[in-house]
């Protein structure tokens, strides 16, 4: 019998190896279905978006019968939704034009209706008539409805204004006087004056967290818009969106600060990614109101997880065992794809479960073929990594670049999982040499 | 062809852009790659030819599915076209990898080229079987469909690049 020598690195390379090798396990017991059911302790159920779903038909009226103007509405509305992550987008135009007065909103009744509905009451209401383009708009989410509707009719116009010298902001019987544009005076800085919108939390004046919009300059206009706020410095100004006017008090020193940032009253991840979206997509061109929407029934797919992932762990074994038997590839090559396959696969389900990240059922299996595919061919083919990984990450960047709805979606996971079944694959090698020689 | 026509009709600008731009830049991105790794102008003619004939497969099987089964083409068949590049570009980066490694060693030659993408695209096409297979028993309706016509055009793939290399890379690869 073979006597081997005691030595400290032999010993904690043992204990490293148990322990890799049980978070191998744990990463599978996790990943497995149904094993959240085994304890109470840690959650970690596959949040699926199965039941979330949910598809209506909008129809929207643009106060134009201009085909320019009509596009531009189109672009907007898709670039909102698409960047608020709607799965399913269909706009086109129903081929009707109705003439008749502008619509009162049904819908949610935002701060600023309920303001000018106080002061106007006594006027009269507009009654001219406009020509208005029908469209369609077909959307298809996970995302809450509430959000979704302004994102259709919100034409998101904001601009920078001061205070009218001649209006009294401190007068307790205008309690409104702060928040109406009338009330302000245009300074020239607008959308075009700003690169982008950002969305961020930041720390408030009272130690909490709250989620501020940070509008950022582009490079030639910072210079134009710090004079402007040097010479209001201390000064309360206003940010004015579709007419409601947010209030920013510019800091005293603005040399150190090249933003305006005002808050979103919003704590929602959602409403926040809502409000990007609306800040960021272009204002829409003329006015748009919902008409109506219809509830349809959804096309989004769902499977259950549960039979197909025992499905697809049993085809994965009869096909290993398949080349096995006929001796097509090498033991060594077939253990390493396999191990490389089920790791991969189980960190990436894990991830999602312990994330609580919404999961569309039907994706994640076409992801798992694909990476069983991706892993087999990549250990036969070890010259042809770096082609196949580099082909792969580049048509998914694209795709996530390019793409919209599921697509995108789609690219984005598979840009995880692929750089993942990279990463696997010379894990497992070592993995596997490493057991051989212990 | 009637029905790609209504679809990009009622595609806003900003679709119709993205969607030339995904393509248009996939295509050009990887034979721009395949021209560096090789400098050889017949591969790149081999793999502009094989990712133009599956983009046809993929429309022709779609627009067949369509007449023939009255199948309603939904927007989940939008990942169709990125699962068949997905295979398109592993087997075309396999024959790459092989061609790049051994086309300076004595023995390479276009049927050792040849046997070696018979060998991948037939391990390409039992997997794609069986995972696709697989699946397809589990599901219903429109997916299953889906599953059936992406599945299927994945397998053609493989074995559509093995009859180019017959037609395109002669003695000269």
């Amino acid at each position: 019998m073979k006597k081997r020598n005691f030595s400290i690195s032999n010993f904690l390379y043992c204990v490293l190896f148990t322990i890799i090798t049980a978070c191998i396990f744990v990463t599978f017991l996790i990943a497995a279905p149904l094993t959240e059911r085994l304890t109470d302790k840690v959650s970690f159920n596959l949040n699926t978006k199965n039941e979330d779903f949910w598809s209506k038909e909008y129809v929207v009226s643009v106060v134009s019968t201009d085909d320019a103007v009509i596009e531009e509405t189109k672009d907007i509305i898709y670039k909102r939704l698409k960047d608020f992550g709607v799965e399913k987008i269909n706009i086109y135009e129903t081929g009707e034009v109705v003439t008749e007065p502008l619509l009162e909103d049904d819908g949610e009744t935002s701060i600023l209706d309920l303001l000018q509905n106080s002061i106007s009451d006594s006027e009269e209401k507009d009654t001219t008539e406009y020509s208005k383009t029908l469209l369609k708009v077909v959307v298809g989410t996970t995302r809450g409805s509430d959000n979704v509707r302004p994102l259709l009719n919100q034409r998101y116009n904001y601009k920078i204004m001061t205070r009218k010298s001649d209006v009294d902001f401190d007068d307790s019987n205008n309690f409104y006087a702060a928040f109406l544009e009338g009330n302000y005076d245009d300074t020239g800085f607008d959308s075009s004056t700003f690169r982008n919108v950002y969305i961020t939390k930041l720390a408030t004046s009272s130690g909490d967290k709250a989620y501020f919009v940070i509008f950022k300059p582009w490079i030639s206009k910072i210079g134009k818009l710090r004079s402007f706020l040097e010479s209001h410095e201390g000064e309360e100004i206003g940010v004015s969106v579709d007419g409601f006017v947010y209030s920013y008090t510019v800091p005293d020193d603005v040399t150190s600060s090249d933003y305006i940032y005002i808050s979103t009253y919003s704590t929602d991840e959602e409403e926040v990614a809502k409000l990007s979206s609306l800040y960021n997509s272009g204002i829409l061109p003329t006015v748009t109101e919902v008409r109506s929407e219809t509830d349809l029934d959804t096309e989004i797919v769902t499977v259950d997880y549960v039979k197909v992932m025992i499905g697809f762990a049993i085809s994965l074994v009869t096909i290993y065992l398949y080349l096995l038997i006929f001796g097509t590839s090498s033991k060594q090559s077939l253990l390493q794809s396999f191990f490389a396959t089920v790791i991969t696969l189980s960190i990436y389900v894990s991830y999602l479960k312990l994330t609580d990240y919404q999961v569309d059922t039907f994706l994640l299996t076409i992801e798992a073929i694909l990476v069983a595919v991706l892993a087999k061919v990549l250990v036969e083919n070890k010259d042809s990594t770096l082609f196949i990984l580099g082909g792969l990450l580049l048509m998914f960047i694209l795709v996530l670049f390019f793409g919209a709805g599921v697509v995108a979606l789609f690219a984005k996971e598979m840009i995880f999982v692929t750089l993942l079944t990279g990463i696997c694959l010379l894990f497992s090698g070592w993995y596997i040499d490493k057991v051989k020689k212990l | 062809m009637e029905l790609f026509i209504n679809v990009w009709n009622n595609w806003v600008t900003q679709q119709k852009i993205s969607f030339i731009l995904l393509y248009g830049g996939c295509l050009i991105l990887l034979l721009l790659g395949v021209y560096l790794a090789t400098k050889n102008k017949r591969f790149v003619l081999y793999t502009f030819v094989s990712l133009l004939s599956s983009a046809l497969i993929t429309v022709l099987v779609l627009v067949l599915v369509h007449i023939i089964f009255s199948v309603t083409i939904t927007y989940i068949f939008m990942l169709t076209p990125i699962i068949v590049l997905f295979i398109n570009i592993i087997s075309l980066g396999t024959e790459l990898g092989y061609y790049t490694a051994n086309r300076k060693t004595k023995d390479f030659g276009i049927v050792s080229m040849r046997q070696e993408m018979i060998r991948d695209s037939l391990q390409i096409t039992v997997f794609v079987l069986l995972l696709f297979t697989s699946f397809s028993v589990f599901i219903t309706g429109s997916l299953f469909v889906f599953v059936v016509v992406t599945g299927s055009i994945c397998l053609v793939i493989p074995w559509v690049n093995c009859g180019l290399t017959y037609w395109l890379l002669k003695k000269d690869a």
